[in-house]
């Protein structure tokens, strides 16, 4: 069973959510709706960190990576010396390691925040569930 | 497990909600079925863009990248001169949307979506000019390295390589950071659409509704995505810069071009964010959703990089005189006295000279004068590129080798497919995507 | 289209080529493969060569040419030639596109009923022409220039068809030379020039590095003589502006048809200052006397400069004193040459500088009087028959008297190899073939003979000069069939014994000089020059174009691709303009004017020429058409035209002007000239400029390149490089540089490997010509721009440059200091037949949009490494050498191994005028210039 409060001010939501909290509910029992951030339900309901910032850290660290070693590889795959300048060089690669770090590192995010928030929910897609305006309490009891 | 939940009444009692409701409904509006004007004009730009570009381009590729006027010494023309003009106006897009929300900027959220949107057809625009201006457009896919038998790889010393990993990552970046922003947006575009319409926005909100696991990485995604936006911003603009500075011609070898760059980047973005939005706020009647308030402070913002821009001119001036290096001063006292001295000054007069009455704060609360301006400085800032790019190797450190380029038929065809290209985007984007963040102006209702 | 429609066309159109390279007229040839090497030895891919003779004009230079798969395919000079010895001028390297031109006539033509001339048969042009001899009345035969057997076989044609023997007509007749030098010397020939061992040489008008003479045997006597050093100075007497002047130590501009006044005041200096015998002095009193202030004040010509120059004329000890050209092709000339002549006379020049025992034969050269006797016969219509052979006296004199009167001959018989304005009124045109196809033989100077035989078959239904004569001969029934190679073998066997199997071998044969110097006879000159002053106003001189001579090769596009050095322009005509001329006329480069005199007229876009005084306006022989006056006192055709009227019409016509700048504009593009400095700096002296060998490490973060065995390296003497540019169409040929065009031309597509740049000085005064190709720098800017490799530096220090990979950004292009890299903007290797055969199989041609640019001959170290390797060895001096330092006729460039502490190379950049070209930005190219001035140009 759910029992759902449905708000239609921000402060009633964050008002009625606390009281609920204090009251003894378990967080992971309750579930919010909100038609824009709301970031004091996040403190609230004292959520975990979330797992995209992993996802971007990896990512992030392996594009680096890739950036260097994906450069140096190929330059000394099959050396052809340019301008007399050394055929591993550092400066330049940088930009391309830090290009990679980016794009390896935003994607793995967008990633993350598909499998953290259990996107895309084909469910809610194929369904009627719809995103409201209005600020929602769901209290999964028992 | 959850009810579903009874849709909600179009009015509500509370005041916040029904504040929301109306941020909701204007920029839903704004979406109405487009009407016949509409798709004249569309239909206008997209005939533009397959005869100015793609026919051209076709030619250009039949007959040899001859028929535009690159030459000795000028092998570089208007086609640089346009993509740095675009990579120029994207740069904005992403600037206003990443940066100003780090710094928790309020008045981004009535331009964000427009310039993000504008970021993602901007490169799209840039990308298409490094391939045309190629001499074997159709080996296009050897910058990219891919393993092949010959086993040849390219040159990452080359800034045009970096060029191709720079510009492709900024659009990848672009796109997935639009789309993220859209996507509580979607959600709320399907509440108001029937049909098939409703079966694409509700995919392509990939099953948002408001949940607090959503909420919760949505904020961090976002916030992780304008951290990784904002530096690629500026090393994206300083990567094209580059290409410049890493040669050894007088007038492009420069320490001072990155930073010179990223500020036109931003100058350019801002002028063209405002020649779009101001007519569209208009005609889509976006007046509550994109107060003048919010336009002021983008003048300012535009204030601020022409006083950059314009420093960086004379600066420019100063150091080449101080070298006293022929090479370099000679380029630039041919720019402001030679061949091309109509496009300098014509640069100068449109980014130093238009943009200081903006001083007068009755000025940046005129759209109708902020129109204008902005117009001036997208004129400007394509001529400051002209001069960088085509002045520059003009006259280069050999005398027998200098010459003049001109543009020729085919190179302001393309240009102008580029731009009936950029217009047929953004008006599809205008009356198929929620053109401001509602969920973001939501947030700003108490 | 699908593939079975691709398929089809396919085979329609190989099956049309075919069909096409199947010649019906010819005997039908067999293709056999090269499976089994032709007995001949001629093995596929392999270079044979071929010794002949140059005949792209009357100097005769030996030709050594190239031959792949049995087509010529790059024409070097001959080395050990006694004339030109290795060297080929801008002219002669052209020759392939003479050979290959689209305008050959491709088999004998005849005048329909409608006037136009139509295809024939040889079968039916020749009795044609033996009918017509029949027909009787006075036949003649007008030809150019002919030595050695066609000269003895035209005689004989002569003789036993009874066509007379008009004096052969050359624009350039050498008549008022040869005038002096007959009344003086006795001899009627034009002297070979020798500065071998001179001190001091004075040229007045003759444009001995262009067209005067043969330039290329002046330019390498030139060289010794630089390399033996000593003092050496030269001084040049002209009206207008020439290579040669620029590249004398001293340019002195005398108004036009002044120069006796400058000789005369020379003359009695001299006479003043050197031991006379009695019968010089009597000469020399005969002479007016002209004061230096009487000179400087009628040529314009500052006192000092006359004075310099006669004091160092006085004092040389071997002077050599010649005038021609410009100088003498006025009604004055004969004045100038008789002077010039006396001067030679008192300074004891004949027999050491001036060589009449290895003159050049001109005696059956007429002058223009002889035209104009001719015109008078024509237009009185006692001419019968008139054949024209290899003469184009329409185009060359763009007389309209005579064209007209041309129409009043009986029956035109028209011999030539390329279609032109006198052909087109033939009733008959004959086809010749090149001398890359004919046998035959030349005489360059006195006692050298050169052999001209075939390289290839002939491309077209064409018959050999004596061939052609032999033909007719035997048509009219006068000698029996016989050919020609059959009559030069009997003449070669009959005149030179077994020494003639030499002449085939070697390519010439040289019997030596024959007489000695002549010494002065009685002569009764009347001198007018001092009778009036030469007439004010503006004037317009028509120079001999270093390109092609009289206007003779200016149909060929290669010679019309590469820039005049004076002007830069290519392809287009125009009028040299002074500066101050052009600034009081208010006009600038490509403004239009209208130049007029008596009736005729031209409009020409301008081309500012510094150092072309007030009021002189010239064009160039071959691009202008302009009336060829003449002299009748020496028959002389006239280079001055007088009573010009100049107006500017107002028009701006684009002109294909290549230089982006006359001056160095404070650039330090001239080698060891520094950059000017600008703002604080101005005034401090330049740290950089100098020649740094090895290792840059002082300007580079990198270390220094490591080349295992060879860097390829070049050299060049700016004292030695005259700027004849006869190197960049041996690079052009060599290297099948594409011919981009005028329109290409228009919009800055040039596409040289290598070129001239000239600089003025900002008066005028002096010029440098500054020959400039891709520098192969160490440190090459154009390298690491490029993002797909196509451009990189291999281990020989060759900046290679990869065609198959070039994607072309351009920015290897962009990023060349130098300014090196070509473009190919379009697909330029569209050429028609048998154009299409100019090319070097060693060299890939070079598609649409890919960069090119010099590679330092790549495929000459290629086959020297071959050659090398077969012989288990490493490549030596003297192995390879590239096409532009093989032709340069003044040894100017030298090509190395720069590793090599023997090399040629190696000495001359370790020399202490050795520097290199924009030292201070590091590049460390690989190109070292020898700057000017090596002390002994006083």
């Amino acid at each position: 069973m759910t029992e759902k409060f449905v708000f239609e001010s921000e402060h009633d939501f964050l008002h009625k959510l606390e009281e609920l909290v204090k009251g003894g509910v378990k967080p992971k029992d309750i579930e919010i709706r909100a038609p824009h951030p709301v970031h004091d339900a996040e403190e609230i309901l004292d959520m975990k960190p979330s797992i995209v910032r992993t996802f971007a850290l990896v990512g992030g660290l392996a594009g680096a990576a890739t950036g260097y070693l994906f450069t140096s590889l190929t330059a000394l795959d099959w050396v052809l010396p340019v301008g007399n300048k050394p055929i591993v060089g550092i400066p330049p690669y940088t930009v391309i390691a830090f290009e990679l770090m980016v794009l390896f590192g935003g994607l793995s995010a967008f990633l993350g925040f598909l499998v953290g928030s259990r996107m895309p929910a084909v469910r809610t897609v194929i369904s009627n569930d719809e995103f409201v305006d209005s600020f929602e309490i769901h209290v999964r009891k028992g | 497990m959850t009810h579903k939940t009874a849709p909600v009444p179009a009015a509500a009692g509370h005041p916040a909600s029904e504040a929301r409701l109306q941020i909701e409904r204007d920029v839903i509006s704004a979406m109405q079925k487009p009407g016949l004007a509409y798709w004249a004009l569309v239909g206008f730009c997209a005939m533009v863009f397959v005869v100015c570009l793609l026919g051209a381009w076709a030619w250009q590729i039949y007959k040899g990248i001859g028929v535009g006027g690159q030459q000795n010494p000028v092998g570089w023309g208007i086609y640089i001169v346009n993509f740095v003009f675009w990579v120029g106006i994207a740069h904005s897009g992403t600037l206003i949307s990443a940066v100003l929300f780090l710094f928790r900027s309020k008045f981004r959220a009535s331009f964000n979506r427009a310039a993000e949107a504008m970021t993602v057809i901007a490169v799209m625009c840039a990308g298409m000019y490094p391939l045309i201006h190629l001499g074997r457009a159709w080996y296009f896919f050897w910058l990219l390295p891919y393993p092949n038998q010959r086993l040849l790889w390219t040159n990452f010393k080359s800034p045009l390589e970096w060029d191709v990993f720079a510009v492709s990552t900024y659009l990848t970046i672009s796109v997935v950071f639009f789309y993220v922003g859209l996507i509580p947006d979607f959600a709320i575009v399907k509440r108001y659409t029937k049909g098939f319409s409703r079966h694409v926005y509700s995919a392509l909100s990939l099953g948002w509704v408001g949940s607090k696991r959503q909420w919760r990485n949505y904020n961090m995604l976002y916030a992780l995505l304008a951290g990784f936006a904002a530096p690629l911003v500026l090393s994206v603009h300083s990567v094209v810069s580059w290409d410049f500075a890493m040669g050894l011609v007088p007038g492009w070898h420069t320490t001072i071009f990155a930073p010179y760059f990223v500020a036109g980047a931003i100058f350019s973005g801002c002028a063209m964010v405002l020649t779009l939005c101001i007519p569209m706020r208009k005609i889509q009647k976006l007046e509550r959703v994109m107060p003048i308030d919010h336009f002021e402070k983008l003048a300012k913002t535009m204030l601020f990089t022409s006083m950059i821009v314009g420093y960086a001119y004379i600066v420019e001036f100063l150091l080449a005189y101080y070298s006293g290096n022929v090479y370099e001063f000679g380029i630039f006292a041919d720019r402001a006295t030679g061949h091309y001295k109509y496009q300098y000054w014509g640069m100068v007069f449109c980014n130093m000279i238009v943009p200081l009455p903006l001083f007068i704060k009755r000025l940046r609360r005129s759209l109708a004068y902020l129109f204008i301006t902005s117009i001036f400085v997208n004129i400007g800032m394509w001529l400051e590129r002209f001069v960088i790019i085509i002045t520059s190797l003009s006259k280069e450190f050999v005398p027998y080798a200098w010459g003049t380029y001109r543009p020729q038929p085919v190179e302001i065809s393309i240009t102008i497919g580029t731009f009936a290209f950029f217009f047929m985007m953004f008006l599809l984007f205008a009356k198929f995507l929620p053109v401001v963040a509602i969920t973001e102006k939501k947030e700003e209702v108490h | 289209m699908d593939r079975r429609d691709f398929l089809r066309w396919v085979g329609v159109a190989s099956g049309a080529s075919v069909l096409a390279g199947c010649d019906l007229n010819r005997k039908s040839e067999k293709l056999i493969p090269y499976l089994v090497p032709p007995e001949d030895g001629l093995i596929p891919g392999e270079a044979t060569f071929v010794a002949t003779s140059c005949t792209e004009c009357p100097a005769n230079c030996g030709v050594n040419a190239r031959v792949r798969d049995a087509r010529p395919v790059k024409l070097e000079g001959l080395a050990g030639h006694p004339v030109n010895d290795g060297a080929l001028c801008i002219r002669g390297q052209a020759g392939l596109n003479h050979l290959y031109s689209v305008d050959r006539i491709r088999q004998p033509l005849m005048k329909d009923a409608a006037g136009t001339l139509a295809p024939a048969t040889w079968e039916q042009a020749l009795p044609r022409i033996a009918s017509a001899i029949e027909a009787g009345g006075e036949h003649a035969l007008l030809s150019g220039r002919t030595s050695g057997s066609l000269a003895a076989l035209m005689d004989e044609f002569s003789a036993r068809t009874g066509v007379r023997r008009l004096p052969e007509f050359e624009l350039f007749s050498y008549a008022a030379v040869r005038e002096a030098n007959r009344a003086l010397f006795g001899v009627a020939v034009v002297p070979s020039l020798s500065p071998d061992d001179a001190d001091l040489v004075v040229t007045v008008g003759a444009d001995v590095l262009e067209t005067y003479g043969n330039p290329v045997a002046f330019s390498r006597a030139l060289a010794r003589r630089r390399d033996k050093g000593g003092r050496f100075a030269w001084y040049h007497v002209e009206p207008h502006a020439s290579l040669t002047g620029f590249k004398a130590s001293h340019r002195l501009v005398a108004r036009p048809g002044t120069e006796a006044h400058v000789l005369s005041f020379l003359l009695h200096y001299v006479a003043n200052h050197r031991p006379l015998d009695a019968r010089t002095a009597a000469h020399v009193s005969r002479v007016p006397v002209v004061t230096a202030e009487r000179a400087s004040e009628i040529t314009g010509i500052a006192r000092e400069s006359l004075d310099h120059m006669a004091e160092a004329l006085a004092r040389a000890s071997n002077p050599l004193l010649v005038a021609g050209g410009v100088s003498v092709a006025h009604d004055g000339g004969l004045d100038v040459a008789h002077l010039a002549a006396l001067i030679q006379a008192a300074c004891g020049m004949p027999g050491r500088t001036v060589d009449f025992a290895r003159a050049t034969d001109y005696s059956r050269v007429g002058s223009m009087a002889d035209m104009d006797r001719l015109a008078q016969r024509l237009e009185a219509g006692r001419v019968g028959m008139l054949m024209l052979f290899r003469v184009d006296p329409v185009a060359r004199m763009s007389d309209e008297r005579f064209a007209k009167a041309l129409g009043r001959a009986a029956f035109l018989v028209g011999v030539g190899d390329m279609m032109n304005a006198t052909l087109e009124r033939c009733d008959v045109v004959l086809p010749l073939s090149h001398a890359m196809e004919s046998w035959g033989d030349a005489e360059p100077v006195a006692g050298v003979l050169n052999v001209v035989q075939p390289a290839m078959t002939p491309l077209f239904d064409t018959l050999s000069d004596g061939d052609v004569l032999l033909r007719i001969m035997a048509e009219a029934g006068a000698a029996p069939q016989t050919s020609y190679q059959q009559y030069v073998a009997d003449r070669w066997a009959r005149e030179y014994g077994p020494g003639a199997g030499d002449l085939v071998k070697k390519g010439y044969v040289d019997r030596g000089a024959t007489a000695g110097a002549p010494a002065l006879r009685e002569a009764d000159h009347r001198f007018g020059f001092n009778a009036a002053a030469p007439a004010g106003g503006p004037v317009l001189v028509v120079a001999p174009s270093l390109r092609w001579y009289d206007g003779r090769g200016e149909s060929l596009e290669l010679l019309r691709e590469i820039p005049d050095p004076l002007s830069t322009v290519t392809w287009d005509a125009w009028v040299s303009v002074g500066s101050e001329t052009a600034a009081s006329l208010g006009v600038r480069d490509e403004d239009e004017l209208e130049l007029r005199a008596g009736g005729w007229a031209a409009r020409l876009p301008v081309r500012r020429q510094p150092g072309l005084a007030r009021d002189v306006f010239m064009v160039q022989r071959g691009v202008v058409a302009v009336p060829a006056g003449w002299s009748r006192v020496s028959g002389e055709g006239s280079a001055l035209v007088a009573d010009l009227t100049v107006q500017p019409t107002g028009r701006r016509v684009r002109t294909t002007i290549v230089s982006g700048s006359f001056t160095e504009d404070g650039r330090g593009a001239v080698p060891g000239r520094h950059p000017a400095h600008f703002g604080p700096l101005a005034g401090m002296t330049h740290g950089g400029g100098e020649a740094v060998h090895g290792s840059r490490e002082d300007v580079s973060f990198y270390p220094a390149p490591n080349y295992p065995k060879y860097r390829w390296a070049m050299a060049i003497d700016m004292d030695k490089c005259t700027g004849c540019s006869a190197c960049i169409v041996a690079c052009s040929v060599e290297n099948n540089v594409p011919m981009s065009g005028r329109e290409q031309h228009l919009r800055g597509r040039e596409m040289q490997w290598i070129r001239i740049e000239p600089y003025y000085a900002p008066d005028g005064s002096a010029a440098d010509f500054v020959p400039t190709m891709c520098q192969h720098c160490d440190y090459a800017p154009c390298e690491p721009v490029c993002p797909v490799y196509a451009t990189y530096h291999n281990d020989e220090g060759l900046n290679a440059q990869v065609y198959n990979r070039c994607v072309g950004t351009r920015y290897c292009g962009n990023n060349c200091p130098y300014k090196q890299r070509r473009f190919n903007f379009f697909d330029f290797r569209e050429r028609r037949h048998p154009l299409t055969l100019m090319v070097n199989p060693d060299v890939s041609q070079r598609g649409k949009g890919v960069m090119e640019k010099c590679t330092f001959c790549v495929q000459r170290i290629r086959k020297a490494r071959d050659v090398a390797k077969d012989e288990k060895r490493d490549i030596r001096e003297g192995d390879v050498t590239t096409a532009c330092a093989q032709s340069c006729p003044g040894n100017a460039i030298v090509f190395g191994n720069l590793l090599d502490e023997n090399s040629q190379v190696y000495q001359w950049a370790h020399d202490p005028r050795s520097t290199r070209l924009l030292e201070e930005l590091g590049t460390s190219p690989a190109v070292f210039y020898l700057k000017k001035g090596n002390g002994h140009d006083a």
